[in-house]
């Protein structure tokens, strides 16, 4: 049968052009992910391991989204960490423009450099002092444009994307899918090496098709239970695993309910090591109520748990 | 299996999931670059290139099973009668293994059947339990070739024949050790049971997806299970799993609206022009208007009257429509909100007494006075006694919004009070939840309302809801 789809001529294209694909050069294999992270006292699991995996043999963006404190800007530093590269950061905010992300022309030494030319009298040409005060010395290097330029492995991270408005999300797309960054006075500069980029987001807002397409999706949600308890024992030295079970056998039943806000990862931590400072070394009803507000934020989210526990 | 992706993204799509072609191509290439691997892996680089929005992944899950299923099968048959008993403890002999084939259609009471999955449900034994799922299936679902049906019934059928009660009881016993009586402790074995339950459905459900895939092809079986993501699902149709999922999905709706609304009214349009200020500034510049003043503009919240209808048919609309516009109650200046049936009552100190949402639409169910003779709906009475005891309030700062079908029951309507509402009114909407081309039908007597009001809006799904209250803030 013979398929038309366009879809399908281009994957017919693909396989003929197996090249194409390049491989990752730090990690050969998904196992591989999962060991560099663990390495970093990132505990990963299968997606986000796929996924960075992934990330680096496609080099494609990650959109990493989900609740606030499951670890999303952890992933970042873990990955920054286990392969020994830079973390370039940009907090996202509204009102977040090209001069703060990208690049910057450094007015004040361009200003400079034609002064210093009009005094060393008139053999300056124009069209040098042109061509001299439009080149890297006097750029500014904000985030974006550090991420491409550096000959160094780089991590980069785009926190909580979806505080910027729609308009200024266009401002990454030539960067996310190209690697590169147009200046117009200087010209196109293309990444030398691929930096890994992470964009994080919150969901409080639908981030435009144009850069969903870009990226690939990664969405970490709360942790199953064996993963929690795994997480308890290797950021909280001294717990016992029969503690760790149980806290995880609790926040599973908490996360089932109705709250307005379910305890994430960063609390159950918090509540471990409250735990453990208290002196707990099983989970009883009475500690468990004392403690309940470092897990819980709301107080009508401590109330419906009370009255299903005590 | 390139042919298999793109049968994939296209019925993805067919779902309402957006895939580009690009997407398309991305998975492709992830599934070269990851190679031979296991079934999440592969699972996580088409969710990583086709999925790009969370609320989206309960529907690639299931249709992902279609497709790429948990194993390949050849047969509807039973091939490994022995593979269904525990293998450690030498009960699963030839004998039982055909009885269990043999007993596929005489009601036996599957005791025996029942004991292993307990056993397999509490030892967590995927791959045994899914083995059993299959025998339970061959046995009670009572599966016929080439029926385009959604599995469901046959899932529904088998979990009832192997009577899931007495395993929750099995199981609960199996676990009472844990249990010190505390309620506490209660809770927690309660999820863990709830848990253990729901790998049962699972595998179930798996099992009986599998059979039909094999029966008519993933493409075809994907189709009559109609995936529907949150946001398409029919109000007027849902049923019990669905409101769960609408419910869910509110939330994160409302949060994306408020500071969808909030942006707009911080950023939105400047206010007029401050001639006074302009003039006086202008005097610095020899009276010519260099640098135009304007006015700081000031955010006009709504003022949101909702009335809503909460009689049987429309209920589940009125519920979903309160819970979004309380979700949002910070957008608005303030929030009253009415119900009725054939009686209207204010019901706006339960959302503020009540810690959430779910209690005050509790308290509204038993303790709003919402019927006056007989509990049938009548719109004409409701609007009366509305516009007797709230009328009053209503100012050019209010916004009407009345929710519900217009269905009623051949009472009068009263339309002039709507009118009158109007002109007191900055606005005045009417949220229909019935699909348009069924208005003006049987006892529905929408248009009647329709010419006072600005304008009766098609409300079918959390996605028009969501479209009506962007325009709303």
């Amino acid at each position: 049968m013979v398929r038309l789809d366009p879809d399908y001529i281009i994957f017919r294209k693909m396989q003929l052009n197996q090249d194409y694909i390049s491989t990752g050069q730090e990690f050969k294999t998904i196992e591989m992910v999962d060991e560099a992270l663990l390495g970093a006292k990132y505990l990963s699991n299968k997606t986000i391991s796929t996924t960075v995996f992934l990330s680096i043999v496609l080099r494609k963006p990650i959109l990493v989204e989900g609740p606030a404190g499951t670890g999303k800007t952890e992933l970042a530093k873990a990955l920054s960490s286990s392969l020994g590269a830079e973390l370039i950061r940009l907090q996202c905010y509204e009102g977040l423009d090209d001069a703060k992300a990208i690049y910057e022309w450094n007015y004040s030494k361009q200003l400079l450099r034609i002064q210093s030319a009009q005094a060393s009298g008139a053999s300056a040409e124009w069209d040098e002092v042109k061509s001299d005060i439009f080149s890297s010395e006097f750029l500014l290097y904000r985030p974006l444009l550090k991420a491409i330029v550096t000959s160094a492995p780089a991590v980069l991270l785009i926190d909580e994307i979806d505080r910027v408005e729609v308009e200024t999300e266009a401002l990454f797309l030539e960067l996310l899918s190209d690697f590169q960054v147009t200046i117009p006075e200087y010209g196109t500069i293309s990444a030398t090496r691929h930096p890994l980029v992470i964009l994080t987001s919150n969901n409080t807002r639908e981030l435009s098709e144009a850069l969903k397409r870009r990226c690939l999706f990664l969405h970490i949600g709360y942790p199953d239970r064996d993963r929690e308890k795994a997480i308890l024992t290797m950021r909280v030295p001294g717990l016992s695993s029969a503690l760790a079970n149980s806290i995880a056998d609790f926040l599973a039943m908490l996360r089932t309910l109705d709250l307005k806000k379910h305890p994430s990862i960063s609390e159950s931590l918090d509540w471990a090591i409250t735990l453990m400072t208290l002196g707990a070394t099983e989970l009883e009803q009475p500690m468990v109520i004392s403690t309940l507000n470092v897990l819980l934020k709301y107080q009508a989210d401590i109330e419906k748990v009370l009255s299903k526990v005590s | 299996m390139f042919d298999q992706i793109v049968d994939f993204a296209e019925t993805l799509r067919l779902a309402g999931v957006p895939v580009s072609m690009t997407e398309v191509v991305d998975a492709g290439r992830a599934i070269s670059a990851i190679g031979e691997v296991d079934r999440s892996s592969f699972r996580v680089a088409l969710y990583a290139t086709l999925v790009k929005d969370e609320s989206h992944s309960e529907v690639f899950d299931l249709i992902f099973d279609v497709f790429f299923s948990k194993r390949s099968r050849s047969s509807l048959e039973i091939e490994d009668p022995h593979g269904l008993a525990p293998d450690h403890e030498g009960e699963g002999d030839d004998s039982k293994g055909s009885e269990i084939q043999g007993a596929r259609d005489q009601g036996d009471s599957g005791g025996e059947l029942r004991s292993w999955i307990i056993k397999a449900l509490l030892e967590n034994d995927r791959a045994r339990l899914s083995r059993l799922a299959r025998g339970a299936v061959a046995r009670y679902a009572g599966m016929e070739p080439g029926r385009a049906v959604s599995g469901v019934y046959y899932t529904y059928r088998t979990l009832k024949q192997l009577n899931i009660e007495m395993i929750y009881d099995a199981l609960r016993e199996a676990r009472s050790g844990d249990l010190d009586g505390g309620k506490m402790s209660d809770a927690v074995v309660e999820n863990d049971l709830q848990e253990l339950l729901s790998n049962l459905r699972s595998a179930v459900a798996d099992e009986v997806r599998q059979l039909l895939v094999e029966d008519r092809g993933a493409r075809a079986v994907a189709k009559t299970m109609r995936p529907t993501l949150p946001e398409d699902i029919e109000f007027m149709q849902a049923s019990r799993d669905e409101i769960a999922k609408i419910r869910h999905a509110i939330n994160p709706l409302a949060n994306k609206l408020a500071a969808r609304l909030a942006r707009r009214r911080r950023l939105g349009h400047k206010g007029g022009l401050d001639f006074r200020k302009t003039f006086r500034e202008s005097l610095g510049y020899g009276g010519v208007p260099m640098a135009l003043k304007f006015r700081s503009p000031r955010p006009s919240k709504p003022e949101i009257f909702i009335v809503a209808d909460i009689s049987g048919s429309v209920s589940s609309f009125a519920r979903f429509a309160l819970q979004l516009v309380y979700a949002l109650s910070e957008q608005f200046s303030k929030v009253r909100s009415f119900v009725f049936i054939d009686a209207c009552d204010e019901v706006t100190a339960y959302f503020d007494a009540a810690s959430s949402i779910e209690d005050a639409l509790r308290d509204i169910n038993t303790k709003a006075n919402v019927v006056h003779i007989d509990g049938h709906t009548d719109y004409g009475n409701a609007l009366s006694q509305f516009e007797e005891r709230y009328g009053r309030s209503i100012n050019k700062k209010s916004t009407i919004i009345i929710l519900g079908d217009a269905r009623n029951n051949y009472h009068s309507s009263r339309a002039e009070l709507l009118a009158k509402l109007r002109r007191n009114a900055r606005a005045l909407f009417w949220l229909n939840p019935e699909p348009s081309n069924y208005w003006n039908s049987g006892d529905s007597i929408i248009s009647e309302y329709a010419k006072y009001c600005d304008s009766v809006v098609e409300c079918r799904n959390l996605r028009q809801l969501e479209e009506f209250v962007d325009r709303l803030g």
